[in-house]
């Protein structure tokens, strides 16, 4: 594992070799209450796991991407994730945004504000209830965005664990669509379609020449209602943060919470950082942001070992704060977590 | 804001909620025992009678994410109408118990289901059935109807082979790999083959055991499903393009002497989903596919058994 700097923070480049499991028992369902939480006028879904030895009064709180998913997340990683910290003794959370997963609502916009944030703030204050004095929080791409607003608007969050998030969109709060990019998309488009194999799949595969059609209408069709004025022109439904990144950072900064994010180094998320060049909030965050760039492609957990590499880089985040928390630690803190089940 | 703090101000997590707007209630439970047990949701009217129970078979890997909102619809609707329907999700899927490292199996699915049908039936009353499958749930949920001989049945998008589900689900991996240009390709070679060689493989960012793919590729949706039997077929497609092993399989059936009815929704079933973002709840093809299987349901539901 080496670290370099990158745009000021400490970028660190995570390879092969890191095994450093929580050799312990994971939960299981025995350990684990299915619950609703009103949130607004919505009702959030979660699953809390309880530790299954004393718990350590630190929770981990873990959003998923949003659109289909739910709390379990690709391949069960949130499962996995939560059953195996909660057998070294912190308290898990995997929950579901309204109008994701079995939550109620409808997920209107990805707007990282309103609703959303109600949720992630009921979420919050229900742990700290339950007896968790620290909570950490995970989240993944537009997930890893409410993490880090959420983590500047909730003292009990003390740090977060942000997987490819769209981070450049804190710096511009713009949208997430790259419509600044559209020229080189097209390109990078034509020359995909101009190779061989490419070429072969698209003669031969239904499949893949249904999705490459439906692609193409749909850039048309998005192209169409730009230059009309149409729905699409005005960016909704999209992700944006409608707070000033000095507003984000400030609080994380007085608090000096550390942002500990992972990206893979072909992810979208993580080239449009790139692009932007340097970003100056980022840049003041510098301090409490440390950034792991990991060789395989992260973003959407789509292979297995981006979901080891996530399992990893929490493990990781919690091992670094559970040191940096130790002087104030209890054994008992929160060792006494009910739910009115 | 409605029903936020308990009495004491504290925020009331509850195992259930009722949604006053629609008069239905949804509670989740682990359920079954001991290392078996399965996350099942149940959707029911908040009062009165039930009109009949429903359970919703979900499929696997790559389709449970994808189908998993439109499901909690169906299920919602169908509440909505006075019914009590079922969901779950498999052990060693979603947040269910695990396998102990193993994969799924077609016996631990239908176990699975048997589980959730068992709670169904004791806490509606043991209502008139109605089993529904998607993708391979509907070879779960055809299993558990020929224990049944009444029971409708609602196939979703059906696999009428298993063969053919993780053929799918190899190209569809083999795509992503080409879409995702500069990501590590994984090493070409037949599933089998792979499996063989290297155990558990991975399929679209989800692990495929081998004990899984051996059991489930030998799975096809049967010959018959009963005389008078009623079943829904649930054919998803852009267009009016036909589809030879449905078209098949109604033929047979319907020879049989079973009920067998088609219905046709103009939308895709695809493990590449584009990367634009639109609430499921707001497709007008979810709607269609919603209001289509809750109004059958519902329509056979009433017909005198």
């Amino acid at each position: 594992m080496g670290r370099r700097n990158s745009t000021r923070a400490v970028v660190t480049t995570l390879n092969d070799g890191c095994q450093d499991d929580l050799r312990v028992e994971p939960a299981s369902t025995a350990d684990e209450i299915p619950v609703w939480l009103p949130a607004g006028d919505e009702h959030v879904f979660g699953i809390l796991t309880r530790p299954t030895g004393p718990s350590n009064g630190t929770a981990v709180l873990c959003l998923h991407a949003g659109a289909q998913n739910l709390t379990s997340h690709r391949n069960r990683l949130y499962t996995r994730l939560c059953r195996e910290v909660a057998g070294a003794g912190y308290t898990a959370f995997r929950m579901d945004f309204h109008g994701t997963g079995d939550s109620s609502g409808v997920l209107v916009d990805r707007a990282v504000s309103g609703q959303t944030l109600v949720d992630v703030e009921v979420a919050v204050r229900w742990l700290t209830e339950q007896g968790a004095r620290r909570i950490v929080i995970v989240g993944t791409c537009w997930g890893g965005l409410v993490a880090l607003v959420a983590a500047a608007r909730q003292d009990a969050i003390v740090s977060a664990c942000l997987i490819s998030p769209p981070l450049r969109l804190v710096e511009t709060g713009a949208s997430v669509t790259h419509r600044g990019l559209r020229r080189e998309r097209l390109g990078r488009a034509l020359s995909q379609a101009l190779r061989p194999h490419v070429f072969r799949l698209l003669l031969v595969e239904r499949q893949y020449r249904t999705w490459v059609v439906s692609r193409v209408r749909l850039r048309v069709s998005q192209a169409f209602a730009g230059r009309l004025g149409g729905p699409h022109s005005a960016g909704h439904g999209d992700d944006h943060v409608q707070v000033s990144a000095q507003a984000l950072f400030a609080p994380l900064l007085r608090r000096r919470v550390p942002i500990r994010v992972l990206f893979g180094e072909q992810d979208q998320t993580y080239l449009g950082l790139l692009k932007e060049g340097t970003l100056p909030s980022l840049e003041a965050a510098a301090e409490i942001i440390d950034m792991v760039v990991t060789p395989i492609t992260v973003h959407g957990l789509t292979t297995v070992s981006a979901q080891d590499a996530v399992l990893h880089f929490v493990r990781d985040c919690l091992a670094r704060d559970a040191e940096a928390a130790a002087p104030t630690a209890s054994r008992e803190a929160g060792a006494g977590l009910l739910v009115n089940d | 804001v409605a029903a936020v703090i308990a009495g004491d101000g504290r925020i009331s997590a509850e195992s259930s909620w009722s949604d006053p707007e629609t008069g239905s209630t949804e509670e989740a439970a682990f359920v079954g025992s001991g290392g078996e047990r399965i996350l099942a949701f149940l959707h029911r009217p908040t009062s009165g009678a039930v009109n009949g129970g429903v359970l919703l078979c979900s499929s696997l890997y790559e389709d449970l994410p994808i189908n998993y909102r439109a499901e909690i619809l169906v299920a919602r609707a169908l509440a909505r109408r006075g019914y009590a329907v079922v969901r779950f999700q498999y052990r060693g899927a979603g947040n269910s118990e695990d396998l102990g490292g193993r994969g799924m199996t077609f016996q631990t699915m239908v176990a699975d289901a048997r589980t959730a049908a068992s709670w169904l039936m004791e806490r509606s009353g043991g209502a008139r059935l109605t089993l529904c499958g998607s993708r391979l749930g509907a070879l779960v949920a055809s299993e558990l109807a020929s224990l049944d001989d009444r029971a409708p049945l609602v196939l979703w998008s059906p696999i009428v082979n298993g063969a053919d589900f993780f053929r799918g689900m190899s190209r569809a991996n083999l795509l992503a790999g080409v879409r995702a240009e500069a990501r590590k390709r994984q090493a070409p070679g037949d599933v089998e083959r792979r499996l063989f060689m290297e155990g558990p493989i991975e399929m679209l960012g989800n692990v495929v055991h081998r004990e899984s793919y051996e059991d489930l590729t030998k799975r096809r949706l049967p010959p018959t499903v009963g005389p008078g039997r009623r079943v829904l077929l649930v054919q998803l497609g852009l267009g009016n393009v036909e589809n030879p092993q449905y078209d098949e399989l109604v033929s047979r059936w319907t020879a049989d002497g079973s009920l067998v009815e088609v219905l046709r929704v103009r939308a895709r079933q695809l493990w590449m989903v584009p990367d634009n973002w639109e609430p499921e709840d707001n497709r007008p093809t979810t709607q269609d596919l919603v209001a289509g299987i809750a109004g059958w349901v519902d329509a056979t539901a009433r017909e005198p058994s």
